[in-house]
């Protein structure tokens, strides 16, 4: 195989830079993108169980289009044909202020809040311990019954799908090159392009997610451990 | 902004259903290659064979943690090199989504086999089975009924990864109508469009995975 090894045209600047912050980026946009993400996924779990017909609906409407779309699609949908539809001034305002990491990373806890959504909704309902049931004998209803009954439950047990689902926010991070942004990913590909050393740049890029990706299994396995709770099984998500 | 127009999509229907097609191999070649090597994978794990257990254990570890797009820019740049010779666009895309889905398909697998209680084979064994029959009449059929929505839900995401081809510029559903939207400047109909269709898809697909899973 002919390749002329170079792994200190990574230490070399401008790379070094890039790959810095390629690895910035990807952690900017991860991290509100998971925030999100659960907030979304939270109160899609709540709508789709309540009693209230419209907002099952609702909830179930939103899973329901947002987990069945790929999230490239959605992501082209938010960059390229929302300024289209919106009248003038918006339009501009979409395409100018808005940068094209936000609305990255606002695609992707859009689309992990409806697989989130439905992680919970298993959870709630499939719990199998009709705590429900026993909230309703005792006259618990509304936030209290969801804050302090249902959804701490449901996040105790569905912590191995939700851990998957963080993760893959960071994976999906790297999409955000269709749009151009320079996030990890596509600064690897940056510097594959000037320099031809291939190898090396996907490597640093690759470094970069299985640390990540660690990291986030390393601390959910802690939280797991510190939450179970005996007696309940873990629910496999959807 | 003018009226919705349909006749785009119309005209270029055939452009788009070839893009179908690419979109179909994949999905198929991905599923039967990963189902095969994750099977591969599974068995080497639950038996624990020496060496080949680790390895597994490795390849999932690894492929779980990569975001597809940077395997497929590991392949499609960088297997040329190794080989010797150019490897096009679409054979990049097959042999990167053979080998992501291998690492999902094996998790899956073992899952499946692990949920069937060992005191199914033990009790296979006690009424005169042989370890290799208690597995095939009583374990893996048992295990490919819970495997099924897992199995199911995991080709609907691989159907919806396929867009992902966008970044090689190999010509699938979504890149398709991309061309299309961008040379005659109708990106809503478009886009419109090939949402509705994944959304039609990919619906059918995770309401089947429901079916089975409440069985």
């Amino acid at each position: 195989m002919q390749y002329d090894w170079n792994w200190g045209v990574l230490l070399q600047d401008p790379y070094r830079g890039w790959l810095v912050d390629g690895a910035v980026l990807s952690l900017l946009m991860a991290g509100p993108a998971m925030v999100l993400a659960f907030a979304f996924g939270t109160l899609a779990a709540v709508a789709r169980t309540s009693k209230s017909v419209p907002l099952r609906a609702l909830g179930t409407a939103y899973v329901e289009l947002f987990r069945n779309i790929p999230l490239l699609v959605q992501m082209f949908a938010w960059y390229y044909v929302l300024p289209d539809l919106l009248p003038e001034p918006h339009d501009r305002w979409l395409r100018r202020e808005v940068p094209a990491p936000v609305i990255a990373a606002w695609s992707i806890a859009i689309y992990h809040g409806a697989r989130i959504g439905e992680v919970l909704r298993a959870a709630i309902e499939g719990g199998g311990t009709g705590q429900r049931m026993a909230a309703d004998a005792l006259g618990i209803r509304g936030m209290t019954l969801y804050g302090h009954i249902l959804l701490p439950l449901a996040y105790r047990i569905s912590v191995p799908p939700l851990t998957s689902e963080a993760m893959a926010v960071v994976k999906h991070t790297s999409l955000g090159l269709t749009i151009s942004v320079l996030e990890m990913t596509a600064r690897s590909r940056q510097i594959e392009e000037q320099t031809f050393q291939g190898f090396e740049a996907f490597a640093a890029a690759s470094l970069f997610y299985m640390v990540t990706t660690l990291v986030l299994a390393a601390l959910a396995a802690g939280i797991e451990r510190r939450l179970q709770i005996r007696g309940t099984l873990s629910v496999r998500g959807a | 902004m003018e009226g919705f127009d349909f006749g785009v999509i119309r005209a270029s229907l055939p452009f788009l259903l070839e893009g179908m097609g690419v979109t179909l191999v994949l999905t198929l070649g991905g599923l039967a290659g990963g189902f095969i090597g994750g099977v591969v994978l599974a068995v080497a794990r639950q038996l624990n064979v020496p060496v080949l257990s680790q390895a597994a254990w490795g390849y999932v570890a690894f492929f779980r943690s990569m975001p597809f797009v940077l395997i497929l820019f590991w392949i499609y740049f960088l297997l040329p090199l190794v080989l010797g010779f150019p490897v096009g666009a679409f054979a990049a895309a097959l042999v990167s989504f053979v080998v992501f889905e291998i690492a999902y398909f094996s998790e899956i697998i073992r899952a499946g086999i692990g949920s069937v209680g060992v005191g199914q084979r033990q009790a296979g064994e006690a009424l005169g089975l042989t370890r290799l029959q208690a597995y095939r009449y009583v374990i893996v059929p048992q295990a490919t009924r819970r495997m099924r929505p897992a199995l199911l839900t995991q080709v609907v995401v691989l159907f919806q990864d396929t867009s992902l081809v966008y970044v090689v510029g190999l010509r699938d559903f979504l890149v398709s109508a991309d061309i299309v939207a961008n040379r005659d400047a109708r990106i809503v109909e478009m886009y419109t469009f090939v949402a509705l269709v994944y959304f039609v898809l990919c619906l059918a697909g995770t309401r089947a995975a429901a079916r089975f899973r409440a069985t």
